[in-house]
């Protein structure tokens, strides 16, 4: 800790002395929450948990000098099982802590970097590190990286280190090597149509440290991408192949990994559209075999489903299944022009997306009579053969601006979650897991009451025969531009088979420049919390939460 | 492009690494004359839909360990989402001991389990894919030989109607300087209630190996020795004092067992284990 005050207070006086000594610049957040006790929404009381961080980065001519101090107490909402993961979690959860450093060498030809740092190889298929503070995710490696530029058009990365665990790192070193080529830089170049294609490799070598089972100490994934576009069209393949890496997650079986990821897009004035589809097998890949939920992922699989953000929406999202998926999605974007019939006079925007995704099938391998079954090949699967359907979404969403003050948008959404395969969702009482069904109607509109005055109401309807029953969602907000914003809403479980259940909350917010700050008081109710794909459960929590971002 | 060979080579390196594993996949070892017996509690839940593959894992490590381990199955009523009852869940497994137990072992989730309560990855708790090494462990050391045995205990009961009389005999093989404790505990065998098997609801599953209730309070009691021998009798009765199923009508004695283990009052690791019936037949 007090070399972290010292590093701290570096940079403060080099930010102060800056002038001639390069720059500093960073970013804070600060996040408090109370939670009390609430029977009617089966809220527990917990000690309020807090987390903050400053990032500051320092940079003078090529070389920058990057730190994330942390502080921490109590652990996120849904993440304590991390207390009992370690020895001396007691202390573990208050804690302050340089989490994040690094120094960076950056030129033309070379990029070196020393300390921690986040990366990401083609979409992330085999590598993909990142941070974020609510999910309570930092993966980033701890060693080296180096970046060159060898030539036009070739661009290579190579990283060796370690990952981060909590306060400490995994036990095992991870290696890997990235390259992306642009044909066109080299020798198509006067081609119209631009080729990148990319290559890359990550291997983790871990201490077979089992009695029972022969494991691999080297596991390897080779990840290889073809871009092409041509004028308005363009075609992405990735496909990416892991050799036996028997863990936690697959239940210990010696099956090879792969996966396909095909998309394509094609966008004109007016017109968007895009196409994809997914097939993953066996692909979790974790820096240590035993790690499980949120630790230790060395990959990012893209979700193939629709990012919602309003409040109903978001009740029954996918979660990305790593052990095996197939899915599709069909997105389009299409805006009727300026007066037409349709269009009015500022012409009205239409998305409609359609994704759904499948267990892959598996089938026993010869001699087996227990799919999955540890210490075996596990299974064989049929490349095009779908199983259990696990989730379907269609979406219709309408953006019309009626006038210079009023704007709605309305979306619908169909959706099925087969709860009963992923069993994300809290149970009721007297109920089991099951597949879910659900219409969700949203309404939002905004209106511009006088300059700087503005207001936006959102309804919203969760229409469902299973699990939680109906819900509707009332929220107004009113804004006083630049600085200031209140809100209340309330969300209402009337369908609740046991007592209807109102989840009601009112925040407000104050922004100047680059700083915010908002305070909510109010219910959240149990559930899958996610970001881009990635979710952890939360409880449901009363009380008060504030929430401090600046950037400087 | 000194740069770019380093970083072929580099690659290169990496993909020489690869460890292909060819079957087959598991090691043979030797599971002969263990000396002694291994307390493994499995935490569980019939809400738990995964906690029937902790069953099965238990099942397969009887077959390979078979009287060297003793199983117990807890369902902690700390996590009522696993555990707690409703109308296709009537049957409560839960006691307040084994919430006790389960919280202090760091059971958070489910299925889990420790292995003679040594430090596991979960605080004392292991995933299921580790108790194999974990008991393996506890049983032979580095070389594949049996380690010793540290205590031998022998218990003996006595039914008259649904009282039940233990006498337990303690005999310490080896000098111990620490202090020691007995727990003894009563589990069930053979009751047929709902859980939740994947995606299956499961009426009349089997429930084996059940954690009833503490004879000799949670933690059991300290042992003093005399001349490296302790006895020590217990009374306990089959009635709802014990454990609310035993209601009047109960009648499956003849698949409850009496579970003694002994364990260093510091460390908590469990040093020998013994099981017995209730009725003898």
């Amino acid at each position: 800790m007090k070399r972290s005050a010292f590093l701290f207070f570096v940079f403060l006086y080099l930010s102060i002395n800056g002038q001639n000594i390069g720059e500093l610049s960073g970013n804070a957040e600060f996040n408090y929450q109370t939670f009390q006790e609430d029977p009617t929404i089966n809220a527990e009381y917990r000690d309020p948990y807090s987390m903050g961080y400053v990032n500051l980065l320092y940079k003078y001519k090529s070389f920058h000098l990057g730190s994330r101090l942390e502080l921490y107490k109590n652990p996120i909402p849904g993440l304590e099982y991390y207390q009992n993961i370690h020895p001396d979690s007691i202390k573990s959860i208050h804690k302050n802590i340089l989490g994040h450093k690094f120094i960076q060498y950056k030129s033309k030809l070379i990029d070196i970097t020393i300390g921690n740092f986040y990366e990401e190889f083609g979409s992330g298929l085999i590598l993909r590190t990142y941070y974020d503070a609510n999910l309570g995710i930092d993966n980033s490696m701890s060693g080296l990286r180096l970046k060159t530029n060898p030539t036009q058009g070739v661009y290579l990365t190579t990283i060796i280190g370690k990952q981060r665990s909590y306060w400490d790192t995994s036990n095992s070193l991870v290696r890997g090597l990235d390259a992306d080529i642009s044909l066109n830089d080299i020798f198509l170049n006067n081609w119209a149509t631009y080729i990148n294609i990319g290559a890359s490799f990550v291997t983790k070598k871990e201490e077979d440290n089992m009695i029972v089972y022969i494991l691999p100490e080297n596991v390897g994934a080779f990840n290889t991408r073809l871009n092409i576009t041509k004028g308005n069209v363009s075609a992405n393949i990735d496909y990416a192949y892991k050799i036996n890496d028997p863990s936690s997650d697959n239940n210990y079986i010696y099956k090879n990994g792969n996966a396909l990821i095909i998309t394509s897009n094609y966008s004109t004035k007016g017109l968007g559209l895009s196409v994809g589809v997914k097939r993953i097998d066996n692909m979790s890949f974790r820096s240590e075999r035993r790690a499980i939920l949120q630790d230790l992922n060395l990959n990012f699989i893209s979700p193939f489903t629709k990012q919602q953000s309003y409040s109903l929406a978001t009740i029954y999202p996918y979660t990305t299944q790593a052990n095996g998926e197939m899915g599709t999605q069909i997105d389009v974007f299409y805006t009727i022009p300026k007066k037409t019939k349709l269009g009015g006079n500022y012409g009205t925007s239409i998305n409609v997306n359609f994704s759904n995704v499948f267990d892959i099938k598996r089938s026993f391998i010869n001699g087996d009579s227990v799919l999955n079954q540890a210490g075996t090949l596990g299974y064989t699967s049929n490349f095009l053969e779908t199983g259990e359907k696990l989730f379907q979404e269609i979406n219709l969403e309408i953006i019309k601006k009626i006038n210079k003050k009023l704007k709605i948008i309305s979306s619908f959404i169909f959706l099925e979650n087969n709860d009963k395969f992923l069993k994300s969702q809290p149970l009721p009482s007297n109920k089991n897991h099951e597949y879910i069904h659900a219409k969700i109607s949203v309404l939002e509109i905004l209106y511009k009451i006088k300059p700087k005055h503005s207001t936006r109401v959102e309804l919203q309807h969760l229409q469902t025969k299973q699990h939680y029953g109906n819900w509707m969602m009332g929220l107004v907000e009113y804004k006083l531009s630049p600085n200031w914003f209140w809100s209340i809403q309330d969300i209402f479980n009337y369908g609740n088979p046991d007592t209807p259940v109102h989840y009601y909350a009112i925040s407000t917010g104050y922004s100047r420049k680059s700083n915010r700050l908002s305070i909510t008081y109010g219910k959240q109710r149990a559930g899958l919390f996610c970001v881009g794909g990635v979710c952890r459960e939360v409880p449901a929590s009363n009380g008060f939460s504030i929430s401090l971002t600046s950037s400087f | 492009m000194k740069n770019l060979n380093l970083q072929v080579i580099f690659s290169l390196l990496c993909i020489l690494g690869c460890d292909q594993i060819e079957p087959p996949y598991t090691q043979n070892l030797n599971l002969e004359n263990p000396n002694k017996v291994i307390l493994v509690e499995k935490f569980t839940g019939h809400k738990c839909s995964n906690c029937p593959k902790a069953t099965l894992k238990i099942k397969e490590l009887k077959e390979d360990f078979q009287n060297a381990i003793i199983p117990v199955s807890i369902h902690p009523g700390g996590l009522p989402e696993f555990t707690n009852t409703d109308n296709n869940y009537p049957y409560d497994f839960t006691t307040n001991a084994s919430d006790v137990i389960a919280n202090d072992m760091g059971a958070n989730f489910l299925p889990l389990g420790t292995i003679n309560r040594v430090e596991g990855d979960f605080n004392r708790c292991f995933l299921k894919d580790e108790w194999y090494d974990e008991i393996y462990n506890q049983l032979y050391n580095s070389s594949g030989n049996p380690l010793p045995k540290t205590f031998d205990i022998q218990i003996t009961t006595s039914l008259n109607n649904k009282e039940l009389s233990i006498e337990t005999n303690i005999n310490k093989l080896i000098s111990l300087n620490n202090n020691y404790r007995l727990c003894l505990i009563i589990i069930e065998d053979s009751i047929i209630a709902p859980q939740i098997d994947d995606k299956e609801y499961i009426a009349n599953y089997r429930h084996d190996n059940i954690y009833r209730c503490a004879i000799n309070d949670i933690y059991g009691e300290n042992l003093d020795f005399n001349n490296n021998i302790w006895i020590g009798t217990h009374t306990m009765s089959f009635n709802n004092n014990y454990n609310i199923n035993w209601h009047s009508e109960w009648d499956n004695l003849h698949n409850c067992y009496v579970v003694g283990y002994v364990y260093n009052a510091e460390s908590l690791v469990i040093e020998e284990s013994f099981k017995t019936h209730v009725v003898y037949e």
